[in-house]
């Protein structure tokens, strides 16, 4: 399979009073066309400003970033223009990701508009599809997103997303706000899109059980940093980071006769601002030493199985 | 654990008027709790879970919710007919309600543990230092440093300031605690933090619980007895492994089908199809026939009662009472 | 459901507002004495039984009589006369100052929020600066500079009022860029002025119609203040406001010189203020239907 987007040692450093907050710090990994990356990691981990940075919505302060195999970083915006068409979002909330202003159909149409390609008949046409493909019944499309449920709400996100016909598509928490039996509906339908028109997703979440169902491949990030990365089964089967670890036995099971043992993290997230050189799960880890406060290296430990530990020799075993 | 149950709600129906709708938020609810036992009330946005305990509790908004029927015993007294002043008691010394957004529950501009304090000494008579001894004990209860008694909400990151909000629920020791959604807005590891010092709290102080969730893993992990809530009524109602082991009731057997697998592989969700019914607007008979598999004439016509389907397991569903009896 | 099935039909924002508006019974009140007052001020002069500067030295201080419907003034002036005539310079001057002042103010204060950053400090502090000079001073120093007369006074009445405008709108914009439909459209490829344009000023305007409304109720006030000092428009000319003030001497023996300009304003300010809270209501998409 092709590879659709690249991202080489990608970093975006926010500036603030106290020193720069390192939302995405040093970030690599690749996604195969039609195929999902998930990125999974806890509020504050800099996931959805990785994928706002992809989408250059914020310019990068280091790293490339190639769209079939195209540096869309550091060049001439005009002239990744169209390839941008290919690149679209969907968001968590679809309350605030809808203008409260337009109707149904305004919002699915104006990415056409600005697009400037197709004329109006073109356009009507196209957004009949669009409702058609996600599910939006004819009755409602002059109607505004406060009359919408969630449901129907995140439907016209998608709808949007999907009026350039991209081939790229970040979610970022799309079926987080809401509830699970329309979560399940719309994780169905994402899915379908995926397989009819061959997306490729990268599918930001906290959820790892919603996580684990939609993508072929997972990186869990910390505070900025990617700690681990592998193809979805490996990583649940197999994982070997002490914050994967936790994060997965974390999780509240729906099964009452399981009774796992849960690694329990101490204390809190620290701050992204300044952080000091080193794993940066070192103050909340159990396994920490002093090798741990040196600069960590990513290192494959098994086909497609990256981990950033330095111990992780010691603890694979 | 006693064996008579303390808090017992009765047919409760509730509703609430807006632009001269009626919206039909409770309707004939009935459950029961135990001393020390903790009870999930599971549900989607909008299902009267939220009102049920507020409605516990008399924190409906005056104007706009009517209690249309029921009763509601607290330790042998209807709730629904004391006094006001007498209610404002209970709700201090006897019950507390945790929820969903910690950040709305704390004053910005108070130190968190004068706020603490404040709540001991409302509903006790002890001096200043001795409320103030006790909110630093409670803090530390919940995994807090009393140190931190004079630092201020904003100090405090998401999962810290909802343990403060425990911290300010049990400090008056209450024997019934309503919390809503505690979790939902923490992060996983945080929320394990959080349900951990719970569950601990919880059989250290014998406290009665309600855990109102829409997170079918946390009610599994927590709790005793199930009522799973549609529509403002209870469909579905059992211990814990009666509901998880057998669910019944269409809707409960379409959450279950919603969840991703963690252990199976990429199998496609089932999830129920439709959406809730309008509240203003529920349809005769049973409110989950548009949505229901199994709908059958008879179930738009007539409204289901709870049938038993053994032990303590209650199913609001004609098909499922027709099995039991076959 | 009824409010899906209304939704089948197209119904443009603008639709939308004015079918919420005519549900409310305060702002149709408030339109229909608008309607009238348009008609005074586009007709007024044809309606007057006397010219407004017509004095009658037999019929000073006249009480309200077959000739004279609302009575005479000091000069023997119609006072209803003076009223219908003088009711488009009260009326053009506010509106027209309000309309100078949130034009102004608006394109700074959406400019300021939007671009954020050194754009906005330099905007705002200017602001600020200039809003510590008193407005009467501001005023004073206009009219020395071009003389007083009705433009100098729209004028300055209308520079006096950018910066509550402007403080307004950046506040909005402010709050309005923070959504996500923001940068949905900006990963849509729309350009700063398509995403001003199309989806800030529209969620971020509402709050400066509604005190557009309201300053013109302030405004027929202000220039009442402003000709009290002897500045604002000219005397001799029937403005509501130096009417007003004209009559305050004889307030104690003759109340109708002040009651019946009086009576004009407050009504004026009324029907700007109930239809502006109307409106308000009508503008915000969130309130049910």
């Amino acid at each position: 399979m092709r590879e659709i987007l690249r991202a080489e040692h990608l970093k975006k450093y926010f500036a603030t009073p106290f020193g720069p907050l390192h939302a995405v710090d040093d970030v690599t990994f690749s996604i195969k066309e039609g195929s999902t990356l998930g990125v999974v990691g806890e509020s504050g981990c800099g996931k959805s400003t990785l994928g706002r940075t992809i989408l250059q919505l914020h310019e990068p302060t280091d790293g490339k970033i190639f769209f079939r195999e195209q540096e869309i970083t550091g060049c001439n915006k005009s002239e990744w223009k169209d390839l941008r068409d290919e690149m679209q979002i969907i968001f968590q909330d679809p309350m605030s990701s809808l203008d409260p202003r337009m109707a149904v159909w305004d919002i699915i149409e104006e990415p056409l508009k600005i697009q400037k390609k197709m004329d109006k008949a073109q356009r009507a046409a196209k957004v009949k599809e669009l409702m058609d493909t996600v599910g939006i019944a004819r009755r409602i499309q002059y109607s505004y997103p406060h009359e919408l449920d969630g449901g129907r709400r995140q439907r016209v996100g998608i709808a949007r997303a999907l009026a350039l016909d991209p081939k790229f598509i970040v979610c970022d928490e799309p079926v987080s706000a809401l509830d699970v039996s329309i979560q399940a509906q719309i994780i169905n339908l994402l899915m379908d899109l995926q397989k009819e028109k061959g997306l490729s997703y990268m599918f930001i979440t906290h959820d790892l059980s919603v996580v684990k169902y939609i993508s072929n491949e997972i990186m869990v990030m910390y505070l900025g940093q990617v700690v681990e990365k592998a193809p979805s089964d490996e990583l649940f089967g197999n994982p070997i980071h002490p914050y994967t670890k936790a994060l997965l036995s974390a999780i509240p099971v729906p099964d009452v006769h399981i009774h796992r043992e849960r690694i329990v993290l101490k204390g809190e997230i620290t701050s992204p601002v300044n952080p000091k050189p080193g794993c940066r799960l070192a103050a909340r880890c159990q396994y920490a030493t002093e090798r741990c406060s040196t600069p960590q290296q990513i290192v494959e430990v098994s086909p497609n199985h990256f981990v950033s530990c330095c111990r992780v020799n010691e603890l694979w075993q | 654990m006693a064996e008579t149950s303390f808090l017992e709600v009765k047919n409760l129906v509730v509703e609430y008027t807006s632009d001269k709708q009626v919206i039909h938020a409770v309707n004939n609810a009935s459950f029961s709790l135990k001393r020390g036992e903790t009870l999930g009330l599971v549900g989607e946005t909008g299902a009267g879970k939220t009102t049920i305990a507020k409605t516990i509790l008399r924190i409906l908004p005056d104007k706009a919710a009517k209690i249309k029927a029921g009763e509601i015993f607290f330790e042998g007294e209807d709730l629904l007919s004391i006094s006001e002043e007498k209610m404002r008691t209970i709700r201090g010394n006897e019950s507390a309600m945790i929820f969903q957004d910690p950040m709305t529950a704390l004053n910005p501009t108070m130190k968190v543990g004068v706020q603490i304090s404040e709540a001991i000494l409302l509903h006790n008579n002890c001096s200043k230092q001795e409320g103030k001894k006790r909110a630093e004990e409670m803090l530390e209860k919940v995994g807090i440093p009393g140190q931190r008694f004079n630092d201020y909400p904003h100090q405090f990151s998401g999962g810290m300031k909802q343990r403060v909000v425990i911290a300010m629920a049990l400090a008056c020791n209450p024997v019934l605690l309503l919390s809503d959604e505690p979790t939902t807005a923490l992060d996983v590891t945080i929320q394990a933090q959080v349900l951990d010092m719970m569950k601990d709290l919880k059989t250290e102080m014998e406290t009665s619980m309600i855990m109102i969730t829409h997170d079918l893993g946390i009610v599994a992990e927590v709790c005793d007895t199930v009522a799973v809530c549609y529509a403002g009524e209870i469909v579905e109602y059992g211990s814990v492994v009666e509901i998880f082991d057998q669910p019944m009731h269409p809707y409960t057997i379409g959450l279950f089908g919603s969840l991703p697998d963690m252990n199976g592989g990429r199998a496609r969700l089932t999830p129920i199809k439709g959406m809730m019914p309008d509240p203003t607007n529920l349809p005769k008979g049973c409110f989950f026939q548009d949505r229901c598999p199994y709908a059958s004439d008879e179930c738009r016509k007539k409204h289901p009662d709870l049938n038993n389907a053994g032990g303590t397991h209650t199913v609001r569903c004609i098909r499922k009472g027709d099995e039991q009896n076959a | 459901m009824k409010k899906e099935e209304k939704s089948e039909k197209r119904r443009s924002q603008f639709s939308i507002v004015l079918e919420r508006l005519a549900r409310n019974k305060g702002a149709m009140a408030g339109l229909i004495i608008m309607i009238l007052i348009l008609i005074v001020v586009l007709f007024g002069e044809h309606m007057t039984p006397y010219s407004y500067f017509h004095q009658d030295y037999m019929a000073m201080f006249e009480f309200p009589s077959k000739d004279h419907l609302l009575g005479t003034d000091s000069l023997g002036r119609d006072i209803l006369s003076r009223l219908l005539y003088g009711a488009r310079f009260s009326l053009i001057v506010s509106v027209g100052s309000v309309i100078f002042s949130a034009v102004i103010g608006g394109i700074l204060g959406a400019i300021a929020g939007y671009y954020g950053g050194v754009v906005d400090t330099v905007v705002m502090r200017f602001l600020d600066v200039y809003q510590s000079i008193p407005g009467l001073v501001l005023c004073m120093a206009l009219s020395v500079v071009f003389g007083s007369g009705v433009y100098t006074t729209m004028l300055a009445l209308g520079i006096t009022g950018i910066g509550g405008y402007a403080r307004i709108l950046r506040a909005q914009v402010l709050q309005v860029k923070g959504n996500e439909y923001i940068e949905a459209a900006r990963a849509a490829k729309a350009g700063d002025l398509h995403i001003i344009l199309k989806h800030i000023i529209p969620n971020a305007i509402s709050p400066v119609i509604v005190s557009m409304t309201m300053g013109v109720g302030s405004g027929i006030i202000a220039i009442a203040s402003l000709g009290f000092v002897g500045l604002g428009i000219p005397t001799h000319l029937p403005e509501w406001g130096a009417m007003l003030s004209d009559g305050r001497s004889y307030m104690g023996t003759y109340p109708y010189m002040v009651l019946a300009p009086g009576c004009c304003i407050i009504l004026t300010v009324l029907a700007f203020n109930l239809f502006g809270d109307g409106l308000r209501d009508a503008l915000d998409p969130r309130l049910k239907d």
